[in-house]
């Protein structure tokens, strides 16, 4: 029995499931022996659940185990966001796409490690553990839904619910070796999603396929009246996918993905993927992208006024963590907000400056809110000459441990060389991922390669909005004709 | 200069309620400059504020009733009730001017 079903779809493990070949008790063993094996070595959860009594619903996910984020709501699960803050933390409800996982008959597993309130990119911000890439222990997996990925990428539940946010949730996907998809803004509601930046973020799938990923979307999708934000759209038409036809979409790239501070591996993996696809028939464009630094100002101001926000109501008295001892509210505050770690207080204090700076600067917020409207006016005119764009899902292979702090971006000691690195890691993997976040395109990374090392390298594609069948045909044929098989031995 | 910026982290620490030791100023005073000051901003820009990625407009929660949680429910997780109410820290009086 043992791992037969890791390497299955979720589709595949459904139908042994109707016809009795297996059984959901032969699932959930197989899950078990999985996090045996693996939760020890590489810390992927910050509560795992007993999930061997769970009931059984009836539905298109019937026995299948799924992680979720620990910044996804869950009724009477610890969700604690990867902070102090939150440390005893249970929700009373469920967030919308955890409730329409269960309601289907998906069973949790546990709630996956992240970087503290989503600040980080190697979940070396976490407050409790850091988590390692089961590819190489010695390395970790992106963040900040690293924990989710590395879950996936070892069979603990056959797929993950995360949150993206700017690179949280491809990014990790790719340097785990499984598929990370990003739906268009609104697509899927946020209610429950414990908000960092609210008009950025949004839920999302990591899994072991395209099928899957978009099994996964096809469920969670859909308006939800508990979130003004999500809307009413025709549902995911699954059937493009069983076509199984190359269709010929127009796809663009832009040379600027390819600069200074991208790994030679990643890059030749990329080129040689963009010749491959020219050879098997699509028309490939080289194509001019609106300016990434402008973006990145965008994005950073955006993302810094609403986290300012957002993390306000953390003050010890309403939920979380909260200080004892104290003489009056002032210090309570004081107290209770120490509890965050010093990655999470650098981004509250300077954001909170670019707030506060707003009134200074004619409202700098709204007036980022502006350029915003007007840059997505050029990506709309882009999206007119290709269907899709495709870039290297993250400029290096997975970091090694430690670099997030070396880096300087989390905090600890700065050194000169790796801060040069991380800058120019910084600015491509925003190339790669802030369109989407900025835009609420839909996007999709796939493994396609691994490394002479043995570490997955993926590819990001992404469309304009809505257009997510365009996007996944095309990762459904390049995962077939790739024929990765992302399996750890 | 650093004195400037250090005088603007401790505002910023008390605004946003958040200790900070002396290396965690330093460090944070270094970056205070970085997102305010931009090229991109253009004057008299009149094009409406982007209010939402995938642009939705006048979309409005659904405003009737729906089953809330039951009491019990609602304070089941809780770490501390009393009488069929969450318990919190009692609201105490500030012994110091919060500006």
């Amino acid at each position: 029995m043992k791992n037969k079903l890791y390497s299955k779809t979720i589709h595949e493990v459904s139908d042994l499931l109707k016809s009795k070949k297996i059984s959901t008790k032969d699932i959930i063993d197989e899950t078990k022996e999985n996090i045996d094996m693996w939760e020890s070595k590489i810390c992927a959860f910050i509560t795992l659940c007993d999930f061997s009594g769970s009931r059984i619903q009836k539905g298109r996910l019937a026995g299948i185990p799924f992680s979720v984020k620990d910044n996804l709501s869950t009724k009477n699960i610890l969700t604690t966001v990867g902070s102090k803050i939150l440390e005893n933390y249970t929700p009373p409800y469920d967030a919308t796409v955890v409730d329409k996982c269960k309601s289907s008959g998906a069973v949790i597993v546990g709630k996956t490690n992240m970087d503290e309130f989503g600040h980080g990119f190697t979940t070396e911000t976490s407050a409790f553990k850091t988590t390692l890439n089961p590819w190489d222990l010695k390395r970790l997996p992106g963040g900040s839904s690293g924990g989710a990925a590395a879950a996936v990428a070892c069979g603990m539940g056959l797929f993950a619910l995360a949150t993206e946010n700017l690179d949280s949730l491809r990014m990790p996907a790719a340097v785990c070796g499984v598929v990370g998809l990003k739906p268009t803004y609104g697509r899927c509601s946020r209610y429950g999603i414990i908000a960092m930046a609210s008009s950025l973020e949004c839920p999302g799938v990591i899994a072991r396929n395209v099928n899957d990923a978009a099994l996964i979307l096809s469920i969670i999708e859909g308006k939800d009246e508990k979130d003004a934000n999500s809307i009413s759209t025709e549902a995911l038409d699954l059937l493009c996918l069983k076509a199984n036809k190359k269709q010929n979409f127009r796809i663009g790239y832009s040379r600027n993905y390819l600069g200074d501070g991208i790994d030679p591996a990643v890059k030749s993996v990329f080129e040689k993927q963009i010749s491959a696809l020219s050879d098997q028939g699509f028309e490939i464009l080289e194509v001019e992208i609106p300016d990434p630094e402008a973006e990145d100002f965008m994005n950073n101001i955006i993302y810094r006024s609403e986290v300012s926000s957002n993390l306000a109501r953390y003050d010890g008295i309403r939920f979380g963590y909260s200080a004892n001892d104290v003489k009056d509210s002032f210090e309570q505050y004081y107290k209770t907000r120490s509890a965050f770690s010093s990655e999470v207080k650098r981004q509250i204090v300077t954001d909170t400056l670019a707030v506060e700076e707003s009134e200074k600067l004619g409202r700098l917020y709204i007036e980022v809110q502006k350029l915003r409207g007007e840059f997505s006016k050029k990506w709309d005119r882009l999206f007119k000459n290709v269907d899709v764009l495709i870039s290297p899902s993250a400029p290096n292979l997975a970091l090694p441990v430690g670099f997030g702090k070396k880096s300087g971006f989390i905090g600890g000691v700065v050194e000169k060389k790796t801060a040069d690195e991380g800058k120019g890691y910084m600015r491509l993997q925003g190339m790669y991922s802030v369109p989407a976040v900025l835009y609420g395109f839909p996007a999709i990374s796939i493994p396609i390669r691994l490394s002479e090392g043995g570490l997955p390298i993926g590819i990001n594609i992404f469309a304009d909005r809505f257009e997510e069948e365009k996007m996944l045909c095309l990762a459904k044929f390049i995962e077939e004709t790739v024929g990765f098989r992302g399996l750890i031995s | 200069m650093i004195s400037n910026e250090l005088t603007k982290i401790e505002r910023l620490s008390k605004l946003t309620r958040i200790e900070l030791t002396f290396s965690e100023k330093i460090r944070f005073s270094k970056e205070l400059n970085r997102f305010t000051e931009s090229t991109y901003l253009k004057k008299g820009n009149t094009r409406r504020p982007m209010s939402h990625p995938a642009g939705l407009v006048n979309s409005f929660r659904y405003r009737g009733t729906r089953a809330p949680l039951s009491q019990k429910d609602a304070l089941k997780n809780s770490k501390s009730i009393s009488n069929g109410y969450f318990k919190t820290n009692p609201e105490l009086v500030c012994s110091q001017d919060e500006e």
